[in-house]
């Protein structure tokens, strides 16, 4: 993530002749990052993309207030993230389902459209779909996206040691469920 | 027994597709949402399905309120006495709503009550 390009991104927004220039380029820098996170989060294409697409209205409508107290990239991260919780548990509420149901739910999305992955693949993805929702994404975004603990830290608001705990639970469990199945 | 898979040695590739062109549909969907805020807002605040029931009364309610108010302005001395001979009110029962006997009383309703009240009074 460039810190400079960030700047010159809000410079564009907060100047109100630009202002519609400057959100259609941060749309277009981070809609693919933010997808790919949502995605991994409720696994389902026209799910990751109700989401996407309010994740990015929600910026338009706060973004004039940002404070740049961090980033605008964890801030971004933090936003989808929220979505897809608020998703998740919404999901759950709708269909008076526990967690566990739902995680059945997402795997089977698996086997739908749009998963051009391998059987080995499949199976890490199967994997991750057993963790604890929380674990689950700090996993995705250490070992997919490469994020740093301290930007995961920025964005989920967890300390980088209850991190580095998550991600080594989270990887022991993948790794025994991949041996044993 | 199967030897422990580390999952550092595995490819770490993303297994997910999305439709073709689907990033450039996404941000213009998006800049089309953002360039009309009133549509957002109604389409995710009510779900057609939920309020289907309340928009069919409302339409109701509002169509008999709308019917009453073109007839309050349309209606004539002669669609008034129509109406009245319609419900074949007595001339009696008028009478006892009049103050005083009246050669005319369908004018004198008229000039008295405007339709509706008189409506509801019948």
């Amino acid at each position: 993530m460039n810190e400079q390009n960030d700047k010159e991104l809000l410079a564009l927004f907060k100047n109100p002749e630009t202002t519609k220039q400057g959100f259609n380029k941060i749309v277009r820098t981070y809609n693919k990052r933010l997808y790919w996170h949502v995605r991994k989060i409720v696994i389902c294409h026209d799910d990751a993309d109700d989401i996407i697409q309010n994740t990015f209205i929600k910026v338009w409508k706060y973004l004039p207030n940002f404070r740049e107290d961090s980033q605008l990239y964890t801030w971004l991260y933090r936003i989808a993230t929220n979505e897809a919780l608020l998703f998740l548990k919404k999901k759950k509420k709708h269909l008076f389902q526990s967690i566990d149901t739902v995680s059945h739910q997402l795997e089977s999305q698996i086997d739908g459209n749009y998963f051009s992955g391998s059987e080995i693949e499949k199976k890490l993805q199967r994997a991750i779909l057993t963790l604890p929702t929380k674990q689950r994404i700090v996993f995705n975004m250490k070992y997919f996206d490469k994020l740093k603990y301290n930007e995961i830290s920025e964005i989920l608001g967890t300390s980088v040691g209850a991190l580095k705990a998550n991600y080594h639970h989270a990887k022991q469990k993948i790794e025994k469920y991949l041996t044993t199945n | 027994m199967k030897n422990k898979i580390d999952i550092n040695n595995l490819e770490r590739k993303n297994p997910f597709t999305v439709p073709e062109d689907y990033f450039t549909t996404l941000t213009h969907n998006i800049m089309e949402r953002v360039e009309s805020p009133e549509q957002i807002k109604i389409m995710a605040f009510f779900q057609l399905k939920t309020i289907a029931p309340t928009l069919a009364i409302a339409a109701i309610l509002f169509s008999g309120f709308w019917y009453n108010k073109n007839q309050e302005i349309n209606i004539s001395n002669d669609d008034l006495i129509e109406l009245l001979a319609y419900y074949e009110i007595e001339d009696n029962l008028i009478y006892d709503e009049l103050e005083y006997e009246q050669e005319k009383p369908e004018e004198y309703l008229l000039d008295e009550y405007n339709y509706n009240e008189l409506i509801y009074e019948l």
